[in-house]
């Protein structure tokens, strides 16, 4: 199995024989896919950009970059899922371009836990969630349980998981994620950075073992 | 692509997925993308890899003002016409 290939889930591969549709213009076609993920989406953008106004506007973004960009869709290369997450993503990121010049530890990131605590706590911090919404790392378990990614998370240090949870879940840059963990930014990096090459190589290992089962049977 | 800019492509794909290469260095990414395919493949693989992270991540409801919104946003002239009738 080539990686970028994953065999398409049912799911996935129903939505994607919507877009040649909506490539050709079909309204319909593009109305139906947005019923079907747009909750999904909004989800992943709302995580990142909690405020919830903006979050609709780059929802907006989203969906409007889905239907001038649909022809472009290519099922060979990725799942619809992945392809749509990719996109959410990205503009979710760039909407937080002004965030960068807030101070990191304003009252919106309370809810990860951020207060006079001593450094010690900080991870602990990290795995309570003071509202009811799951916190990163509770995301990351749940992740974690449910696909080959678990075994591979397992190996990584609490450094890595922490700073890759709050990395993806929260939107965070390098500085912020260092500013949350009280740490240098060049240990923050080096953690992102080895917890990603650890993930790598395996996810790529478990894969192919996958792979090679799948043939076997 | 020699090594060293593998490796760098590695990373620099890894960072865009994961969201913590930022500002100039990712916008930077987004011009040389269309003109790197070893820089793609390198992307997607990173999307796959980190997909399963997105799964538990609850939907949320929007508003329904989002899709009239859309609606406006993409087909307005139509919008303009039908009103104009």
């Amino acid at each position: 199995m080539n990686v970028s290939k994953p065999a398409p889930s049912e799911r996935s591969a129903a939505l994607a024989a919507l877009m040649p549709l909506i490539a050709a213009g079909d309204r319909a076609a593009f109305e139906a896919l947005y019923r079907c993920t747009c909750a999904q989406l909004f989800g992943i953008v709302l995580r990142i950009n909690g405020e919830r106004a903006l979050a609709e506007e780059v929802l907006q973004e989203v969906f409007e970059a889905v239907w001038r960009a649909a022809a472009t869709f290519d099922p060979a290369q990725a799942q619809l899922l992945t392809w749509l997450t990719s996109i959410a993503r990205n503009r979710a990121i760039d909407s937080l371009r002004r965030r960068a010049s807030e101070p990191v530890t304003v009252s919106r990131f309370g809810a990860l836990g951020l207060g006079g605590e001593e450094a010690g706590e900080e991870h602990d911090l990290l795995a309570q969630h003071a509202s009811e919404e799951p916190g990163p790392l509770d995301l990351l378990d749940r992740a974690s349980n449910r696909h080959a990614l678990s075994r591979c998370m397992s190996a990584l240090t609490r450094d890595q998981r922490s700073s890759l949870a709050l990395a993806y879940y929260q939107g965070f840059s390098h500085a912020e994620v260092a500013s949350h963990l009280c740490q240098p930014l060049g240990t923050v990096k080096s953690w992102v950075r080895g917890g990603l090459q650890s993930l790598r190589t395996c996810l790529d290992r478990a894969a192919n073992r996958a792979d090679f089962a799948g043939r076997d049977r | 692509m020699d090594y060293s800019q593998r490796i760098r492509a590695e990373r620099l794909a890894a960072e865009y997925v994961l969201g913590t290469l930022r500002g100039a260095a990712r916008r930077r990414m987004e011009q040389v993308l269309p003109a790197h395919p070893a820089l793609q493949r390198a992307l997607s693989r990173w999307q796959w890899r980190l997909q399963a992270l997105a799964s538990p991540v609850e939907p949320v409801e929007p508003s329904a003002g989002v899709w009239d919104g859309l609606q406006r946003r993409l087909f307005c002239s139509r919008t303009v016409e039908v009103e104009a009738v």
